[in-house]
């Protein structure tokens, strides 16, 4: 059955509901509505308002109280309805869903999920294409989850809702259409696993999320234009990272660029590409690359395409990396 | 260092504004402790003993017995060591502890060794380079110093090293030959994979070797006696001496091992899966004979032949050229009695098996012409000593020269 | 939906010493309307545990302010002078209710019947919280304000989603009301109809900002009714009184009715925290007259005319008092810092290899420091 990634999304929550009493989902406009990409369509109508539900326009108070709830014993999959809107709720994010397991010495876990479409590329006015991983990655005691596949976004969904921590799930916003065949309930490698795409020896391109596609867009060009074999990694999890497969890549091929549309200095890329030096040092016949967005705010809808890595982009790297 | 710490009257309780003191239970000049009752004081409703929040010494009573201090004004004045936080110390904020006075003993007991360095600094600067570059160029042999790099910034790339000559013999005669004498032949694929496994074998493994030669008359003639088999793949004497190797190996596990240097451990290695190297034209590969220490004579010899044709035309799955944790090499198929192998890494040794020739052998102070087979062990020093090399290859020899009982159970 | 703001005070205490012209000062400002609320049934031994708890907590309060001058605790945030507000308050509650209190309420979540040992763990830096919260059905003590009030209010919504009859109760004050989380808690609650009793103490400060630079409304409890929920004000150094409120909003909420604010206003007789200075903005004269109002003594005055409490229980409530201290001072004064490695273990629920890397990098370094 071909579904897109919005219905794939939409056949885990349901799944995960019906398998789940204690799973509730709740957020701005997901109930009656369906949410505004529909990704929780249909969900209040065959499980109810007590398990879906709207909100008032309150992100803290969104997953505030999801902290409430899973103290209680139940699952709430929360909604941020866009990536600059999770800022308000930054606050009990951090100060409290990443540190109440520690703060009480293990007693207590939260199973909450934070849903949170992210990601450029819909020509949207400001605010709605963000790329805030850095600030959840870089805080301790949350895991932080991201497809890049329909597959994975239905696999990686049920898992993060059936997970005992926390995850903020980056659901990236302009693969919401992207269609793959899928034979559900699909199953995938879990939560803390990075995925090989493509196998390859020139070079590894390391990404997540929206650029998953991007970066296989750019090996399939690679091979046809170049003749150059690339290994694509889907991180998959962000934090914890597999750092195991990622040092396992760049060692056989020796050469790594990391890809992702958020900021270069002090982004994701940046963490990986420390990482893999002081881990495969020896092996590597060139530094690492990161193709990134710019350190400027979120561009306009007209000129953000200059903003995005795509696929030149990233040949332009490998390029690079093949100087060395 | 000692300071003068004010004990105020403390609010005793119930919206206290004052309290009259009973009875004093310390003296000026006496030592006291933390927590120490100091005061009786007389409240409203009762008699209260009041603790001192100081140690140290009492240096003023701020009252004598019956009379009456105000709650925050001085009760007892302690004199303190060491007293309030510490010039350059916060004492208590708003939210905790503050600043701390001491710093803390350094863990660091002695500036650490430093290693000696490997190579002395080269006095000409060293071009830049990749560390996977530098670490061929030492596997090559390459003095780094003497290459121009062509990549960014005057880096030495990989295309850099393959162009230079190593510094060896080529040189040391005196004239490279020009590049219309040679011809090249670059190594692929199973060949270069070797290459480089055997360059680091012998780098990397301290080896030394035992040989012997063993009398395999007896054996010759028990296999003339075997039985058909269920299909048409003679034993051959080979296989006859790899399933009597796989019994050796019971005997001495040290020798079916392999030395972990991160570790700097022996690690033997369970089942003993058998590599056989094998000669095909595209080279030298080792087939593997998984767990030959359950298998019979029978079972070993099919499986040889088998491994060896499918490896022969190609046709060899790629699970059974990995996994081995011995290796034996047939020199005899290529005439050869002996000599000392490079050891297949991981593993910890080697065994090569002679050709089987007629020589002449003192059987009861006579000399008669006997079927003559030399055995060649080379195996990791770090793993196995004299004793236990000398002891597998005797032992070996020793079933070879009497197999009755080894073959019977086949 | 009908609004009540009451400034009523019932049942059976008195102000000795103080006017009813002057208290109606406090209690009338922004009152839209006068409500009663019904007497409160107390039997003797309740009332007699009230003080108790009341008491307790009060001596709790005085040594743990002795332990933090003597180097035991890094700080302490006392609320000596509001026992009322907070004990009155929990005393409203079953044993299945849940409490949510701030580093604010020692006394509450004392006299809720978390163990004083654990309680303290925030202020002696060994631990962030110190008790197990599902024991005692008590969030650990919440230092960013307002931010418990949220989970207050996700709770509640969780329990009458599985038709629990539990009631989740929230302490923040006048600085936290200022806080977007509490006004999204409170119009949540009001949505939501959660089973949540938010009671604001209003204590005159936050830290050094007093009341009226805080905000402009003569009433937290006003704030009730911009999101449509019901809002009382009384007066927080009368335990009957709170206990009154508290323990009809508690009924309300338990009967599905939805959640309550109660404004106790009452008074921060000590510091902000131990390391306060409070002659840099107020002055002692203010902090006397509150004294006046005392909440302890002022109930136990109205026991004893009662007949409801004589000098040999107030003696075995001090003497319980003394050993209590005693009990604090043995476990708290000289406590061992705990195993620094334990920092790992509770991250997740299970250490990630990245961690276990970190955790033997600091072992070797904690090795190297015991060998030199």
């Amino acid at each position: 059955m071909e579904l897109t990634m919005a219905g794939a999304l939409n056949a885990a929550l349901r799944d995960s509901m019906r398998a789940d009493d204690s799973v509730v989902v709740y957020g701005e406009d997901v109930g009656r509505l369906g949410g505004v990409f529909r990704i929780t369509d249909g969900l209040q109508a065959e499980m109810g308002t007590d398990r879906c539900f709207d909100t008032p326009v309150a992100e803290a108070g969104i997953a505030g109280t999801a902290i409430g709830m899973a103290l209680y014993g139940l699952r709430p999959v929360v909604e941020m309805q866009f990536d600059g809107f999770s800022y308000p709720a930054l606050n009990q994010v951090i100060s409290h869903v990443a540190k109440y397991r520690n703060r009480t010495r293990g007693r207590v876990g939260l199973p909450l999920v934070i849903r949170i479409p992210y990601g450029g590329g819909i020509g949207a006015v400001e605010h709605h294409s963000e790329s805030p991983e850095a600030y959840y990655t870089h805080t301790a005691g949350l895991t932080v989850v991201s497809p890049g596949t329909p597959a994975d976004a239905y696999a990686l969904l049920r898992a993060s809702i059936a997970f005992d921590d926390p995850v903020i799930f980056l659901e990236p916003k302009r693969r919401y259409w992207l269609k793959e065949d899928l034979d559900l309930p699909v199953t995938a490698a879990p939560i803390g696993e990075a995925v090989v795409r493509r196998e390859g020896t020139t070079a590894t391109l390391i990404a997540y999320g929206p650029m998953v596609t991007t970066a296989l867009e750019a090996a399939t060009r690679a091979a046809d234009e170049h003749g150059w074999d690339l290994e694509v990694v889907d991180v998959r999890t962000l934090s914890p990272v597999d750092m195991d497969t990622l040092v396992a890549s760049a060692t056989k091929t020796g050469r790594a660029l990391v890809v992702h549309e958020a900021a270069r200095f002090v982004g994701y890329g940046a963490e990986i590409a420390a990482e893999l030096s002081e881990r495969a040092f020896g092996y590597l016949a060139a530094p690492v690359l990161r193709v990134t967005g710019f350190d400027v705010p979120y561009p306009s809808a007209k000129i953000e395409r200059h903003f995005l890595p795509d696929a030149d982009r990233i040949l332009d790297a490998v390029a690079r990396l093949l100087e060395y | 260092m000692l300071t003068i710490r004010d004990f105020l009257m403390p609010d005793l309780g119930e919206g206290l504004t004052e309290g009259e003191i009973n009875r004093w239970l310390v003296a000026e000049g006496d030592v006291v402790v933390v927590d120490q009752p100091v005061a009786e004081i007389t409240t409203e409703k009762a008699v209260v003993e009041v603790p001192t929040p100081f140690a140290g010494r009492v240096a003023t009573l701020h009252g004598a017995a019956g009379e009456t201090i105000t709650v925050g004004r001085p009760l007892i004045s302690i004199e303190v060591a060491g007293g309030a936080p510490a010039e350059g110390a916060s004492g208590n904020v708003l939210v905790g502890y503050g600043t701390s006075e001491a710093a803390p003993r350094s863990r660091r007991s002695a500036p650490p060794e430093r290693a000696e360095p490997t190579r002395p600094v080269a006095a000409p600067p060293m071009p830049p380079a990749s560390p996977l570059v530098r670490r061929r160029a030492v596997e090559l042999g390459i003095d780094l110093s003497t290459i121009t790099g062509s990549g960014p910034g005057g880096m030495v790339t990989q295309a850099d090293l393959e162009r230079a000559t190593p510094v060896d013999a080529a040189t040391s005669a005196g004239r490279q030959p020009a590049s219309g004498e040679t011809v090249r032949t670059a190594l692929t694929g199973v060949d270069r994979i070797a290459a480089e496994r055997l360059t680091r074998s012998h780098q990397q493994v301290p080896s030394a070797s035992a040989w012997l030669s063993a009398d395999a008359t007896r054996l010759m003639e028990l296999r003339a006696e075997l039985p058909a088999g269920s299909t048409d793949a003679s034993v051959t004497p080979f296989a006859i001496i790899l399933r009597l190797c796989a019994v050796a190996l019971r005997k001495y596990p040290r020798l079916n091992a392999h030395f972990d240097t991160q570790t700097n451990e022996v690690v033997r290695f369970r089942p003993i899966h058998l590599g056989v190297a094998v000669q095909t034209d595209g080279g030298l590969v080792v087939a593997v004979i998984r767990d030959a220490q359950t298998k019979s004579l029978r079972a070993i010899a099919d499986e040889l032949q088998q491994l060896a044709g499918a490896a022969r035309d190609g046709s060899i799955d790629a699970a059974d050229l990995r996994g081995s944790t011995f290796t034996v090499s047939n020199f005899g198929a290529f005439g050869v009695d002996g000599g000392t192998a490079i050891i297949n890494p991981p593993e910890a040794a080697i065994l090569g098996v002679g050709r089987i020739v007629t020589r002449p052998w003192v059987v009861d102070d006579d000399v008669v012409p006997r079927s003559i087979v030399e055995l060649s062990l080379v195996f990791d020093h770090r793993v196995a000593d004299g004793g236990v090399a000398g002891g597998f290859i005797r032992h070996l020899a020793d079933r070879i020269e009497t197999p009755d009982e080894a073959m019977a159970h086949d | 939906m009908s609004v009540e703001v009451s400034s009523a005070v019932s049942g059976p205490s008195s102000f000795p010493g103080l006017s009813q012209a002057a208290w109606q000062d406090v209690a009338a400002e922004g009152a839209m309307g006068a409500a009663t609320w019904h007497d409160v049934a107390l039997s003797a031994d309740q009332l007699r545990s009230l003080y108790r708890l009341m008491a307790l907590s009060r001596r709790v309060d005085r040594q743990a302010i002795n332990l933090t001058r003597q180097g035991a605790l890094g700080v302490f945030a006392s609320s000596h002078g509001q026992e009322a507000a907070q004990v009155g308050s929990v005393f409203a509650l079953e044993a299945d209710d849940w409490l949510f209190p701030t580093y604010r309420e020692t006394v509450g979540t004392f006299a809720r019947g978390v163990d004083v040992v654990e309680l303290l763990a925030l202020f002696s830096g060994s631990w962030h919280s110190g008790f197990d919260p599902y024991k005692y059905r008590v969030a650990p003590l919440t230092t960013p304000l307002a931010t418990q009030a949220l989970h207050a209010v996700g709770l509640a919504m969780a329990a009458k989603i599985k038709h629990d009859p539990i009631v989740a109760l929230t302490f923040f004050g006048d600085g936290a009301a200022s806080e977007g989380d509490a006004h999204e808690a409170l119009n949540m609650a009001g949505v939501y109809g959660a089973p949540v009793v938010f009671v604001v103490q209003n204590n005159g400060y936050a830290i050094s900002v007093p009341y009226r630079l805080q905000t402009r409304t003569s009433s937290i409890a006003l704030r009730a009714a911009g999101v449509g929920i019901p809002g009382i004000r009384v007066d927080g150094n009368d335990v009957i009184s709170v206990y009154g409120a508290v323990k009809t909003a508690v009924d309300r909420a338990r009967r599905g009715d939805g959640p309550t604010l109660i404004e106790a206003v009452t008074y921060r007789l000590e510091a902000h925290t131990t390391a306060d200075d409070t002659s840099r903005y107020r002055s002692d004269d203010e902090a006397t007259e509150w004294r006046g109002r005392d909440p302890v003594e002022r109930f136990l005055r109205v026991l004893r005319d009662g007949g409801v409490a004589d000098d040999a229980f107030v003696a075995d409530v001090e003497a319980e008092g003394e050993a209590t201290a005693a009990r604090m001072r043995d476990f708290l004064f000289d406590a061992p810092a705990g195993d620094p490695r334990e920092m790992f273990d509770h991250v997740y629920a299970a250490r990630t290899p990245q961690l276990d890397i970190e955790r033997a990098l600091l072992d070797q370094e904690l090795r190297a420091a015991e060998e030199s």
